[in-house]
């Protein structure tokens, strides 16, 4: 018999945080926001309120603890659980390109494959509570990295080089409609959510807003340090950290990328870990098997996507996530009022 | 389990078939009080003077006749003021056990159980300072391999009241005396019923050390990293009981099993109590570092000059270049080689006679150290580092076992698949580590789940002064929802 894991509403939002904020700092591949950091900062607060927006919404048309609820919903369950495949292995392609641009080293994609894949199904298999205790220690471990990266550029940071632009509202607009996410980790706190002691209600619009507050400070430090020339790369965060240094350490950017690689991959269980949790609801599915079979449509999504554009994929991921979260609040409503009628509700 | 019989003679041929052969078997017949009586022990572990004074002679002297041997053991019992235990012996079983322990018996013709006497008299260890957790300030008292002087040294330190020592027999052969020990205000009781149901279901030929009981107790006994932790001294012990936690002691063994035992533990001392704050606190987080020195240096190493060499700044790199194409093994052989060499001399100078134990030592630094590092066979980098790593590694000895496994492991995946090899495996210790769940409590605790016990009394230490109201157990730490923190008011 599974035993209920119970982990910590804290947690849980830290992991979520964590998912979102490194989508903002390790993105091989994007394309680059050109627009500077005013407009950058306007589009980071117009799209995080617009998610809110949303995710409220549909809180509002049903509460998030019922969208995936066992035997219930089986559609919804399903798309989710494709959705999180899929969006786990964009997240082992990420994380592939990320450490090939970081640290210059030839692992065949594969065996990368191979190896996150022994490692989430590891890490599913021991339980939400390794995944969710370690978000937390991530989370300390990329606050310093930050901090490192700020401090290591201090000297170098000029208010002379924030650009002010005439037509803030326009740039502002093209930019946060070219950059609008709807990450499917959302979705992942979402079911993991049914987990935790204390409830998780607000979890999401902390997460967000914490997300943008960061991306807002590294968005305005990225251009004080580095000029117009920030707009222009796909990844301005892991630019300061390869230009900043401290005292007589020169490379401390590999000390950022490993911390960063590390939240990837916490990412990626994260993810999968939510969509194991799909697959073990409907009750015929053991662990291993819930977690392999993650993993293996994970890994088909990671090889298509390796050849395919990321910002193709952030789009398709962006919509499928929205479909889903319709549907799920959708049938969650529908299942409550047919559960309060007394009828099955069994969709 | 076969009774004790009415008859004298039968009991005393039992007692012949089952010790005669033996030669410290001792038997003294006499008519106590007009009624035939035996008095039996193992003089290697009783005293036959402390048996004398405490039992022959009061009753030599003793001008009370009685017609039976019903009638001379009640008297003995109820109204003659003899230092009998509390149970007399009912069963063969009982009979073996006591006198093996030490215990001199009583058999009275006529009546089917026998008195016991707590006449031990053997050679033992006196107490002395602990030598596996030295210190700098506090006690010096450590546990010696008698239970009972052991109960005593803790009974001492707990005066408070509720300190409770539950007594058990484990070990099919050796019927070794286990105790439990702890805080019944304070522990929690469910905890203690596992503890003592685990126990009870033991089934061991021997017990001749605590730790045969620690994987019985332990909540993940195929982890790297126990949930149960040893102690040789008793204001340790009696420390965590004081935190509501159970310790097993087991005769023969100077050692203490604690239950449960969370990693943040491995990481303090007695001395952090005793110390400053900042200091307790500095050297908390320097064990923290040299935790992950120990098991990361050398797989970073290997795997930074093997794949991602442009780390190195440029000097260190001609060096590292240099010392690797002078070696004949690839540099994450080296490491392997050199790290296996350390635990042999390391194993080979703990086994040893102490007389040439420190000649090891010798032997392996000038011999093979420098004589292999001149020839070309190791290069000083490796050396360095992992002699660096096994140093850090000393800074938490009670971490000694998973740090020498995890090293290796650092060292294989470093050099095998190169940062992605330490970064998943990192992951995996992670998600290995933070899962654990030892009682109900998080291993991990207070690390994270965060609570104010982090600074408190895990990463870094704050004063007795901020401490003082402040009742800690370790109950805290079961899984709730926000704000954990430490109670300020006592159970």
């Amino acid at each position: 018999m599974l035993t209920k894991p119970r982990i910590d509403r804290r947690e849980l939002d830290i992991c979520l945080f964590l998912s979102l904020v490194i989508d903002l700092i390790a993105r091989p591949g994007a394309k680059p926001m050109q627009a500077g950091a005013q407009a950058a900062v306007w589009a980071a607060v117009i799209n995080a309120a617009l998610v809110v927006a949303v995710w409220t919404a549909l809180e509002k048309l049903c509460p998030a603890d019922k969208w995936f609820l066992p035997r219930k919903n089986n559609l919804a369950r399903l798309a989710a659980f494709v959705l999180l495949c899929a969006a786990a292995g964009e997240s082992i392609t990420a994380a592939f390109r990320f450490l090939q641009s970081s640290a210059e080293w030839k692992l065949p994609f594969w065996l990368f494959l191979l190896l996150i894949g022994l490692l989430a199904v590891y890490g599913v298999q021991l339980g939400a509570e390794g995944v969710a205790r370690s978000g937390e220690v991530l989370a300390v471990m990329l606050a310093f990295s930050i901090f490192a990266i700020l401090l290591s550029n201090w000297q170098n940071a000029s208010a002379e080089q924030l650009t002010i632009r005439q037509d803030l509202a326009l740039t502002s607009l093209k930019a946060a409609a070219s950059s609008f996410r709807l990450s499917p980790v959302l979705l992942a706190w979402a079911v993991l959510g049914q987990e935790t002691q204390n409830g998780f209600k607000g979890g999401v619009q902390r997460a967000v807003f914490a997300a943008a507050a960061g991306f807002v400070l590294l968005t305005i430090a990225g251009e004080g340090v580095l000029g117009s020339f920030a707009a222009q790369h796909s990844q301005p965060v892991y630019t300061l950290a390869r230009v900043g240094s401290l005292s007589v350490f020169r490379r401390i950017d590999s000390l950022h990328a490993f911390v960063w690689a590390l939240v990837l991959v916490e990412k990626i269980v994260f993810l999968l870990l939510a969509a194991s949790r799909l697959a073990l609801g409907s009750g015929r599915v053991q662990k291993r098997a819930a977690a392999s079979a993650s993993c293996l449509l994970a890994a088909l999504a990671a090889g298509l996507s390796l050849g395919a554009q990321t910002e193709s994929w952030y789009g398709a991921l962006t919509i499928f996530t929205a479909l889903t979260a319709l549907l799920a609040a959708a049938g969650g409503k529908v299942g409550t009022i047919w559960s309060k009628n007394g009828k099955s509700s069994a969709l | 389990m076969q009774k004790i019989s009415h008859s004298l003679k039968e009991n005393l041929a039992c007692l012949q078939q089952e010790f005669g052969d033996s030669g410290d078997y001792y038997l003294h017949q006499a008519n106590l009080c007009g009624v035939p009586c035996a008095a039996v022990l193992c003089d290697v572990v009783a005293g036959i003077k402390n048996t004398w004074f405490m039992l022959l002679r009061p009753l030599q002297e003793s001008e009370q006749r009685f017609e039976d041997g019903k009638k001379l053991f009640e008297w003995l019992v109820k109204d003659s003021g003899l230092p009998f235990t509390s149970k007399p012996a009912q069963s063969s079983e009982q009979v073996c056990y006591l006198l093996n322990a030490g215990h001199s018996l009583l058999f009275v013709d006529g009546v089917d159980e026998a008195l016991v006497f707590s006449t031990q008299d053997f050679a033992l260890r006196s107490v002395s300072e602990p030598d596996s957790e030295a210190n700098v300030y506090g006690s010096k008292e450590a546990f010696t391999d008698v239970l009972r002087k052991n109960m005593g040294l803790i009974r001492r330190r707990m005066r408070g009241g509720g300190l409770v020592m539950e007594t058990l027999q484990l070990g099919e052969a050796t019927q070794t005396e286990v105790a439990i020990c702890y805080q019944k205000n304070l522990a929690d009781p469910q905890m203690v019923d596992t503890i003592r149901k685990r126990l009870k279901e033991i089934r061991l030929q021997m017990v001749f050390d605590a730790s045969y009981l620690a994987p019985f107790l332990e909540s993940a006994p195929a982890s790297l990293f126990g949930c149960t932790g040893m102690t040789q001294r008793p204001d340790t012990l009696c420390a965590k009981l004081c935190e509501g936690k159970v310790a097993v002691m087991a005769d023969g063994s100077p050692y203490a099993v604690l239950v449960p035992y969370f990693f943040a533990e491995h990481f303090q001392c007695m001395d952090d109590y005793s110390a400053r704050p900042y200091y307790a606190s500095f050297i908390r987080l320097l064990k923290y570092m040299a935790f992950f020195l120990a098991v990361m240096l050398p797989g970073a190493f290997v795997s930074a000059a093997n794949f991602t060499p442009e780390l190195f700044p440029g000097q260190l790199l001609y060096k590292v270049a240099a010392s690797e194409s002078a070696t004949p093994l690839p540099l994450f052989l080296e490491a392997i080689f050199v790290n296996i060499l350390l635990e042999v001399v390391k194993e080979a100078g703990l086994r040893l006679p102490k007389p040439i134990g420190h000649s090891v030592s010798l032997v392996a630094a000038l011999i093979v150290g420098d004589a292999a590092v001149r020839f070309g066979i190791i290069g000083s980098p490796v050396i360095i580092l992992l002699a660096l790593s096994a140093i850090c590694g000393f800074a938490v000895p009670s971490l000694y076992q998973p740090v020498t496994i995890l090293r290796m492991l650092f060292i294989l995946a470093g050099g095998l698949l190169g940062p992605c090899g330490i970064l998943l495996l990192l992951m995996a210790l992670f998600y290995r580590v933070f899962s654990i769940d030892t009682y109900g409590m998080p291993y991990t605790a207070p690390l994270t789940p965060y609570s104010n016990g982090l600074l408190q009394d895990g990463l870094l230490r704050t004063g007795w002064l901020g401490r003082q109201g402040a009742f800690f157990t370790i109950h805290q730490f079961k899984k709730k929802g926000e704000g954990l923190h430490a109670d300020k008011t006592p159970h």
